[in-house]
């Protein structure tokens, strides 16, 4: 018996719930208290699978000259029935004076644009759940494009999230060597000059950050040691966090990192979340690793070639990208065109190194990417297309999205029917159609690119056997790695005024060992394992721009994750969605992870 | 023993209660348990199968017999003549009728599908479980399963207002 009721050995009792879709796992709860107690216990575990799949919609991307200036690129939604489709083509933007700071997991950090909205207290969204929460001012002074402010949140342990602030003290002086004069004029983000920012001490934990602000001073004898202060939804409130140097921490490291910089210069670039881990990337190449758990950090020098003055601009995509893998963590590189991966490894005495994963010259690419962009010279089976704001995505910091998601929930089956998907399957017929009038053509006309297009398919198997995942979701998250690859053979770009505008980095893709590249305006995938290029597609700019300077300023491969651990907005709301949402109201459970 | 009949290998397998079935080894691959134990060469005498009664036990390996892929049950000849998606709606026909079962036997395959492993079966026997925990009331699923409810009123209350929505 087992003492669970039924005549099933309780682990028996959860292989058979983990299949049970979330609205049955919680009528389950009611059967008897052994069965709740039995879910409680496991509700992640149970829950992960559906909460967190595997599944890669598309790249978000964040523009500046365009209207609206936010939209997402991804592939077509999949005709398969089975596919549930969720909330990702809603994402809520339409908010021009709002930027996606940072990413994680799901989870998004949205701040005000640093020219149009300063003041704007930073959200924590969760565009899949439709959920938001406006961050507590942290008990220090409040910038207003805020730096060094990093989400924390791994599904797989904990449905709560953190957001690490980290220290940025900035010298009173704008850089001397100065190439953007327009940024003299404006007040620069930062610690001193933002007095009017000022917000009182809500928490009376104004201690720490001075003594951060002291530390850096060479007189004092210090201490090597870093004040974070963090917020944690567990109790929505920040607390200062002190970490001590770990295993591999070089003194000279904390003070190349700790050293104040000029105003306009960022002291940190990105953050990934790993493991338990925030591994930050900071200004001059070192890469700072924040270890929760143990309350230490450690510090290495990055790889690759050597950073020197020259700046990353804040608004582009990066040429150099911290981002993690089933692996680990990875660094990316491009420089003139030459790509390196390097793989973070912590050797047997404790000691962190970079083992180079990979290394191509993407010069080929570059000019083959510009080759098939500017005409249509391949017939790629299916290319990703840009959902733009104003069609597709709904608005979150207001209150009437539940009319827009409510027309989507007709059916009872708990499904992720989309409203959108009925018509998006005509569409996809007709593409299917278009696309065998194009192999009808091609039997005319193009015999030769038909033959390269099977050639594709039949190369397939040798991409399968390195990621054996691919099946997850495959069909609507166009997983699949049967698409659009270049074929180097067979198409020959002419040597003429084909050099391309370089290339920049979008992310790793979320679960596979591949790069997202962007190609002036096109996206390619790089798989790093086949060295082949899989190209995504057309155009990735809005269609409506409004200023002669536009661009990209920010893009990042997004994965829905359908917890977490931010307020429900309105509970009638939460009520009518349920079929497509299930997950939502598992969280009125009141479980603790 | 491990013996040979025209050309195929055999296994011995044993249940508690002393019975003994002899299956061809493509059979009880099916179950990765007995698969593992066949390739770290434990599977020289009769295998010993505890837990599993000889009834559920037959029952098993005529899931297995039906399910082994066609070749080595059936013979090559057969798998060439019948298209496959006909042969996967004839399976579907009889996991249907296999499952036809009382709950206790039901129960008892899973647990021996889990036990040695056997994926299919344990996704069929599962499934029906799933079925009923999906579709029925919790009353339905509690005479099905036939657990009592333990909650105090007051209890339940508060549990059936949490899982609300679940049930509208």
């Amino acid at each position: 018996m087992d003492g669970n009721g039924v005549a099933l050995p309780s682990d028996l009792l959860l292989e058979i719930l983990r299949r049970l879709p979330g609205r049955a796992l919680a009528v389950s709860r009611c059967v008897c208290r052994a069965w709740r107690d039995l879910v409680s216990d496991h509700t992640h575990a149970l829950l992960l699978p559906q909460v967190f799949p595997r599944e890669f919609p598309g790249v978000f991307a964040t523009y500046h000259g365009y209207d609206p200036d936010f939209a997402f690129f991804g592939p077509p939604p999949s005709p398969s029935a089975d596919a549930h489709v969720p909330g990702y083509r809603r994402l809520f933007w339409d908010h021009w004076d709002c930027l996606v700071k940072q990413h994680c997991n799901g989870l998004l950090l949205v701040t005000g644009k640093r020219y149009f909205n300063p003041n704007m207290v930073p959200y924590v969204c969760n565009p899949a759940t439709s959920r938001y929460a406006r961050l507590p001012c942290p008990p220090t002074r409040w910038p207003c494009s805020v730096e060094g402010m990093f989400l924390a949140f791994d599904p797989a342990v904990s449905r709560h999230h953190e957001v690490f602030f980290l220290p940025t003290e900035k010298l009173d002086r704008n850089d001397e060597e100065d190439e953007w004069p327009r940024a003299k004029r404006r007040p620069c983000p930062c610690w001193i000059d933002w007095e009017d920012t000022w917000l009182p001490n809500l928490f009376g934990e104004d201690k720490p950050f001075s003594e951060s602000k002291e530390e850096p001073n060479p007189k004092v004898p210090k201490e090597n040691v870093f004040h974070v202060l963090v917020f944690s939804s567990r109790t929505g409130q920040w607390e200062s966090r002190k970490f001590t140097p770990g295993r591999c921490a070089s003194g000279n490291l904390y003070d190349v990192v700790t050293t104040p910089r000029c105003k306009d210069l960022r002291t940190w670039w990105s953050a990934e979340y790993w493991h338990g881990s925030l591994y930050v990337h900071c200004h001059s190449d070192v890469l700072m690793i924040l270890c929760c758990s143990e309350g230490t950090y450690q510090m290495v020098q990055l790889p690759g070639h050597p950073y020197g003055r020259k700046r990353l601009r804040q608004w582009a995509l990066p040429t150099r990208y911290l981002g993690s893998c089933n692996r680990g963590i990875r660094y990316a590189v491009v420089k003139d065109l030459l790509l390196e991966v390097w793989d973070l490894m912590e050797s047997a005495d404790d000691q962190l190194g970079w083992t180079l994963a990979h290394r191509a010259d993407l010069k080929e690419h570059d000019r083959m990417m510009k080759y098939l962009s500017s005409e249509p010279r391949m017939e790629p089976r299916m290319t990703w297309e840009l959902a733009e704001g104003n069609k597709d995505l709904i608005s979150l910091f207001e209150d009437g999205n539940s009319e827009e998601i409510d027309d989507d929930c007709d059916d009872g089956t708990g499904d992720y029917k989309d409203g959108g998907e009925e018509e998006d399957e005509d569409n996809y017929d007709e593409a299917q159609d278009v696309e065998d009038e194009q192999e009808d053509n091609d039997d005319q006309t193009q015999g030769g690119e038909k033959e390269e297009q099977t050639s594709y398919v039949d190369d397939d198997d040798d991409n399968d056997d390195y990621d054996d995942d691919d099946d997850d979701g495959s069909d609507y998250s166009w997983n699949s790695d049967k698409h659009n690859f270049i074929d180097y053979d067979n198409i020959t770009v002419p040597d003429e005024d084909l050099w391309g505008w370089g290339c920049s980095i979008v992310g790793f893709h979320p679960h596979k060992d591949a790069l997202l590249l962007k190609f002036s305006d096109t996206v390619g995938t790089y798989h790093l394992q086949t060295s082949r290029m899989q190209y995504l597609g057309g155009y990735i700019y809005p269609e409506k721009h409004h200023q002669q300077v536009r661009g990209m300023d920010h893009a990042f491969p997004y994965r829905p994750c359908y917890v977490d651990a931010l307020p429900l907005r309105n509970v009638s709301f939460i009520l009518e969605t349920r079929h497509r949402t299930p997950f939502y109201a598992i969280l009125f459970a009141p479980y603790v992870l | 023993m491990a013996t040979r009949e025209a050309g195929k290998k055999m296994i011995m397998l044993k249940s508690p209660d002393g019975m003994e079935f002899e299956v061809e080894e493509a059979v009880a691959m099916e179950s990765q348990t007995i698969r593992k134990m066949i390739e770290d060469d434990c599977a020289d005498t009769a295998i010993l199968i505890p837990n599993i009664n000889s009834k559920i036990l037959s029952r098993v390996i005529e899931y297995c017999n039906k399910h082994v892929p066609t070749t080595g049950a059936t013979g090559a000849a057969a798998s060439d003549t019948v298209a496959p998606a006909a042969l996967a709606e004839d399976l579907k026909i009889w996991d249907a009728e296999f499952i036809k079962v009382n709950r206790a036997t039901r129960f008892d395959l899973i647990q021996a599908a889990s036990y040695l492993n056997i994926k299919g079966l344990l996704d069929l026997t599962s499934q029906t479980t799933i079925d009923t925990i999906s579709d029925n009331s919790l009353e339905e699923i509690r005479s099905f399963l036939s657990t009592k409810n333990d909650y105090l009123p007051e209890e339940e209350q508060t549990i059936r207002r949490e899982n609300q929505w679940a049930f509208q």
